[in-house]
């Protein structure tokens, strides 16, 4: 099963998902005969890439969709037992400098979620044994888009006038703000106070495990 | 230390007047921006003002506007008394400069205070006197023509701490001289002449030809020259005006001057936005220069955000904030200097489709416009909100399969398996299918040949009832889906129990019989009381008011 062609259509791709729903990550590694690692901790992205690999996907992280041709983002969400989030989804980097006349419709994050396909990873216990949920092809309701909408245009008025020191990760109903960096002293330009250039840590949008749960919820029998 | 009394007293007038003052009036430059605004409400033509010692002195501001009914002049000196506004709602639709009527009573009470106004068709003029803590005394007959003159002495002469506070007399002049500059450029159709210590400063003609003449006279023909014109504008919002050319940048920023709907302001984010657009080409060190005046609909700024009104809040503070960098960006890319023999008709930057420019704003700007009227939305999650909602209802009970449950004033009987039994069988009906969800993580069933047949054979019928299993590309069986109802059982469990039930080929009441058993009793109960149509409720539920309850026990 190795060097699998991305799918064409929404359908295909769902009915892939569907197929290797509920394995194992070591059956799946079978699959795409690769070796489970021991843990996550040097390979952090490791179920991404197989969930990638399986489903065809072509963009890496390139900020556009993962499935471009047919509009599709792929989101891996690690979920506990009882089908809480463990941790906030990344959606994509905050653009920091040339935000004006930036709005909601041209978004990154709007196009990143426009239509999510969600595949939920058990976590906790031993990785090989850790199942692969159902797939849920998404796309925000109105209340959610308003939501995110709302949190989205908080966010961006604070970083357009250089207010970047009041954004912490408490800000944001469905949304949040943290850096994404290797380190701090990876930096990226950014707005100051008056307006000026600034070097700063680089940031990344993302969702609430408050949000992803809801959405989870009500979506999945989670038992 | 001695002990004070710790009781709470109402504080008298001239107190609460002094520390309103201290928010108002910050500096003799505060007095003077309170007294201008005054006078452009009353629509003068003319401003005369006098200033004496930096304004410790004495401050007089004289003009020919509308004056004060010699009846008023003693309410002018009362707090929160006003002529401009009378209602809430003037407030958001405010065109006049000043509305909170704490002005004149204030400073009064920070100085040794005289009001002179006479009124159209009047004998003659009135005076009323206020000397801090004495009071006003009663208007007396004076000799004035039309308008008013406010004269404001000793500032500050009864507020000693205050009063040292007060920068050297040239500092404090500076400041004032800077306030009617501004203000001067905020009201070009106003003459206005300015004096210090008897010596003329500045003396300015209403404009004719328009606003480059009063930038000129301003700020120097210089300015003018080596300025861009700015002008630009969305649905509601518009920005004119002359940005100093960033390579002739100045060492100082005395020259920065921003009107909104012709109130002069310093805003943060304004400075901000032309900063950020300018700060490419700014020379380090170096200020910025400009004359910009905004025009906003008035609904859509609040000016009530600080006494001294030199703040303001938008309602779209990033729309404002990007339209003005954007106007300026553009203006900088391929805007034309100002020629001054072209003063009168305004030239407006032919400006280049830059990528500066917000393309396809008009979302964002649309809803501007409808902002004042869209009413908030809440934010979806109600969930919160129905539990409030449903705080006084609650389960009491549980006898066999009959629930007692409180909602709201009722009491309610349930039975529970054909409630469940009803809402699937409204389901089925209704929408063709039983309410499903797919499970978190299907589960892989392990299948006899003769079961495999069995589930095949049913697809459709299990399909209707919200069971979904399917065969995977690898072979294997996959339980995908359940009822929305069953929430606890094991799947795995479940499925073999229905194999079972259906070796004996079921009817589809049967089936939803079955279903109906499956689901936990302890799931959600009132839920389940929303979801049955009032129709069904017969032979189900039973509703019991109070009077019902009443005369149950009555017999």
């Amino acid at each position: 099963m190795i060097g699998i062609k991305r799918p064409e259509t929404e359908y295909e791709l769902l009915d892939r998902a569907w197929s290797i729903a509920g394995l194992t990550l070591e059956e799946l590694a079978l699959q795409l005969k690769r070796k489970v690692p021991e843990n996550l901790l040097r390979n952090k992205g490791w179920v991404g890439e197989m969930l990638e690999l399986v489903l065809g996907a072509t963009a890496g992280s390139k900020p556009e969709p993962d499935f471009q041709h047919i509009g599709i983002e792929l989101k891996t969400i690690p979920v506990k037992k009882n089908g809480e989030p463990k941790e906030s989804t990344h959606v994509c980097i905050v653009p920091m400098t040339e935000t004006q006349g930036l709005n909601w419709e041209d978004a990154l994050v709007r196009q990143k979620l426009a239509r999510v396909l969600w595949i939920p990873v058990e976590v906790g216990g031993d990785l090989a044994e850790r199942r692969i949920g159902a797939p849920l092809l998404w796309s925000p309701s109105h209340e959610e888009e308003t939501l995110l909408r709302a949190d989205w245009e908080e966010f961006m008025e604070l970083i357009t006038l250089g207010d970047l020191d009041q954004i912490t990760a408490h800000l944001g109903e469905a949304l949040q703000i943290r850096p994404k960096a290797a380190n701090s002293h990876a930096l990226a330009g950014g707005i100051g106070k008056l307006g000026e250039s600034i070097r700063t840590l680089p940031r990344g949008f993302y969702l609430r495990t408050s949000f992803t749960g809801a959405l989870l919820a009500r979506h999945y029998h989670c038992y | 230390m001695q002990k004070t009394s710790s009781r709470i007293e109402l504080l008298p007038d001239h107190l609460i007047n002094q520390i309103a003052a201290g928010e108002v009036i910050e500096r003799p430059a505060s007095v003077v921006r309170e007294l201008l605004d005054n006078s452009v409400d009353a629509g003068a033509s003319r401003i005369v003002i006098d200033i004496e010692h930096g304004g410790s002195s004495l401050i007089r501001v004289r003009d020919d506007g509308r004056g004060i009914y010699p009846d008023d002049l003693t309410l002018a000196l009362t707090r929160h008394a006003t002529s401009k506004i009378h209602h809430i709602r003037d407030l958001q639709y405010l065109m006049t400069m000043g509305f909170r009527g704490e002005a004149l009573p204030s400073i009064a009470s920070v100085s040794r205070f005289s009001i002179q106004s006479a009124i159209e068709g009047q004998a003659h003029a009135w005076m009323i006197r206020n000397e801090g803590r004495s009071g006003h005394q009663e208007p007396e007959p004076v000799s004035h023509p039309v308008g008013t003159t406010v004269e404001v002495r000793d500032l500050f002469y009864n507020l000693p701490a205050r009063r040292k506070y007060l920068r050297t007399e040239r500092t404090e002049f500076y400041q004032i001289q800077q306030l009617v500059r501004h203000f001067a450029l905020g009201h070009p159709e106003l003459a206005i002449r300015l004096t210090h210590n008897g010596r003329q400063v500045m003396d300015l003609k209403p404009v004719s030809a328009g606003i480059c003449e009063r930038v000129r006279d301003v700020c120097g023909s210089r300015f003018l020259q080596q300025s861009l014109n700015i002008e630009d504008q969305i649905p509601s919002i518009k920005l004119s005006g002359f940005l100093l050319n960033p390579e002739a940048a100045r060492t100082t920023s005395d020259t920065q001057f921003f009107c909104l709907n012709r109130r002069c302001i310093r805003d943060k984010r304004v400075n901000h936005a032309i900063t950020q657009a300018c700060q490419a080409l700014l020379p380090e060190g170096r200020h910025l220069a400009y004359v910009l005046y905004l025009e906003i609909e008035p609904s859509l700024v609040d000016v009530n955000v600080h006494p001294a009104k030199t703040e303001v809040r938008f309602r779209e503070g990033r729309t404002v904030h990007d339209f003005i960098y954007s106007a300026v960006r553009s203006a900088l890319n391929g805007g034309q200097t100002v020629q001054p023999d072209q003063s009168s008709n305004r030239v407006v930057g032919s400006r280049p489709k830059t990528m500066f420019y917000p393309k396809a704003n008009t979302a964002r700007q649309n809803r501007i416009r409808e902002y004042s009227v869209r009413s908030y939305e809440p934010k979806f999650r109600t969930d919160d909100q129905t539990q409030k909602e449903s705080v006084r209802d609650r389960v009491i009970e549980q006898i066999g399969d009959v629930h007692l449950i409180r909602k709201e004033d009722e009491l309610i009987l349930i039975d529970f398996y054909r409630a469940m039994s009803a809402l699937l069988r409204y389901e089925l009906e209704t929408y063709g299918k039983i309410k499903a969800k797919p499970l978190l993580f299907p589960r892989i069933l392990d299948l006899e040949e003769a079961i495999v047949e069995l589930l095949q054979k049913q697809r459709t019928l299990l399909e209707r009832f919200g069971i979904v299993v399917a065969r995977t590309e690898s072979g294997k069986w996959q339980l995908r889906q359940l009822p929305e109802m069953i929430t606890s059982a094991d799947p795995v469990v479940l499925i073999e129990k229905l194999c079972v039930l259906l070796q004996q080929e079921p009817s589809e009441s049967e089936l939803i019989e079955w279903i109906s058993e499956q689901v936990d009793s302890k799931s959600d109960l009132k839920q389940l009381l929303e979801q049955i149509p009032a129709n069904e409720s017969k032979g189900i539920l039973l509703r019991l008011s109070p009077e019902d309850l009443k005369n149950l026990i009555a017999g």
